[in-house]
């Protein structure tokens, strides 16, 4: 580069430096907008038969942890007994995740996101179940 | 307080000087078979899957205590049976509840593992836990089973008695809830003096309740009750983080919390207290307890009956 074309050359990267800044290359000065949290609960079940198994007490932990949390999305975890050979009634909510936690096989971690239903193996951590609820 | 807190002697193996509500003629007759046939469907035995060696027994306590994860910890607030001053004037009696208020203990600890909260604690003295009303705990009251099962208001129930109403209509809200919400169909929770998480107010009869107050009982049946065959086998539950209510010495209690290496088994009395019995005491009725495993379950947490039984 010879001394007459320094000049033009550092103006040139004054400018893209100035473009890059207030088209919004850079995070800092101009973050993409994260989209506004889910207003619906996530709803986290531990589904499971009296007769036939146990609580691991690191699901409780886990679910214990989800309601405390106050961050959105709200998540609401707790215990879903299957009740099929009962008289009790059931929820159109909670009758959905019992036929899916059931078609998958019990004990079922089930997480239903609006309409949503995943049943999935219980995971062996309460880490893990954290992370699988909020991935 | 955890499984290694050691009580002062006055807590331990207490035999109530008064009338609390179990007379020996109703501990003859609250036999197991009795017990399950009165829950009908509802009757379990004891699952084997949920067997614990005096080993696992052992760690299981240690990791209860570590984690606060037994059905003390689910128990968010004490109730009282018992005698005091009534703030404003007045005497409020000893009353013969003690059954009611066993079931309704059963009743919470349930109810709040399946609503997967946990209280640190356990119930503690003329307090209330911000959490109580955040996440759907219930405080139900001991007199809408008692008002049933002993209409003459003096003298006691069998555990069975208390048991077929719980199964058959369901308990009751308390006119007192942590959460503010107003069921429809509430009643004073005791004849006795209570405390700041559960009302007192004067005797009402099943005639008296509220106008359609079945149509909320329902709502809060047990679904599952557990009936243990030994000492071994509560002992069991107990670890499992479940609660065990039995009758024994005149006295209806709950055992919440068990120690596997001091063989004894902690209660939240319905006087406010915390009392622990070791192991005769407990070896010799826990053959005769029953746990409640499972609760019907609302659709949502924080509103567990239909808006039209809520006062708005």
């Amino acid at each position: 580069m010879n001394r007459d074309s320094r000049p033009l050359f550092l103006l040139i990267a004054a400018a893209a430096v100035l473009f890059v800044l207030f088209r919004g290359g850079g995070e800092k000065t101009n973050p993409t907008p994260e989209p506004p949290p889910s207003a619906d609960p996530i709803y986290v079940y531990f589904v499971y038969e009296t007769n036939e198994h146990a609580i691991p007490p690191h699901v409780e932990l886990a679910f214990n942890k989800l309601n405390a949390r106050t961050d959105k999305p709200q998540t609401v975890a707790s215990l879903l007994e299957d009740v099929t050979d009962s008289s009790t009634p059931l929820s159109d909510k909670h009758k959905a995740v019992l036929d899916a936690a059931k078609e998958f096989g019990l004990p079922t971690l089930s997480i239903m996101r609006g309409d949503q239903i995943e049943s999935a193996t219980v995971p062996d951590t309460e880490e893990a179940i954290i992370e699988k609820v909020l991935p | 307080m955890d499984s290694t807190t050691i009580l002062a002697p006055n807590l331990t193996d207490v035999v109530l000087p008064q009338e609390s509500g179990y007379p020996e003629a109703q501990r003859q007759q609250d036999t197991r078979d009795v017990l399950m046939s009165v829950c009908g469907a509802a009757a379990r035995d004891f699952p084997s899957h949920l067997w614990l060696t005096a080993a696992e027994r052992m760690d299981r306590c240690r990791e209860n205590d570590e984690n606060r994860l037994w059905a003390m910890n689910r128990i968010d607030r004490y109730q009282n049976q018992g005698p005091g001053n009534v703030p404003g004037g007045g005497q409020a009696p000893n009353t013969h509840e003690c059954t009611g208020h066993g079931f309704v203990y059963n009743w919470t600890a349930c109810w709040n593992k399946m609503m997967s909260i946990i209280y640190g604690d356990g119930p503690k003295d003329d307090f209330r836990y911000p959490q109580s009303g955040q996440q759907g705990s219930i405080f139900l009251s001991p007199m809408s089973l008692y008002n049933e099962a002993n209409p003459s208001i003096w003298g006691g129930a069998g555990v069975r008695q208390i048991l077929s109403i719980a199964l058959r209509r369901g308990p009751l809200p308390d006119l007192i809830q942590p959460g503010g919400i107003k069921f429809k169909h509430a009643m004073p929770g005791t004849m006795g003096i209570g405390n700041i998480n559960q009302s007192r107010g004067a005797w009402v009869p099943v005639s008296r309740m509220p106008d359609g107050w079945e149509e909320t009982g329902e709502l809060l049946i047990p679904d599952e009750v557990i009936f243990p065959d030994d000492w071994e086998q509560a002992a069991c539950l107990l670890c499992h983080g479940y609660a065990l209510t039995v009758g024994r010495d005149g006295h209806c209690v709950t055992y919440a919390m068990w120690s596997e290496q001091r063989k004894q088994a902690f209660y939240p009395d319905s006087y406010d207290v915390t009392r622990v019995d070791s192991f005769n005491r407990f070896r010799s009725c826990a053959s005769g307890g029953y746990c409640i495993a499972s609760i019907r379950k609302p659709a949502d947490r924080l509103k567990p009956v239909p808006d039209h039984l809520i006062v708005a």
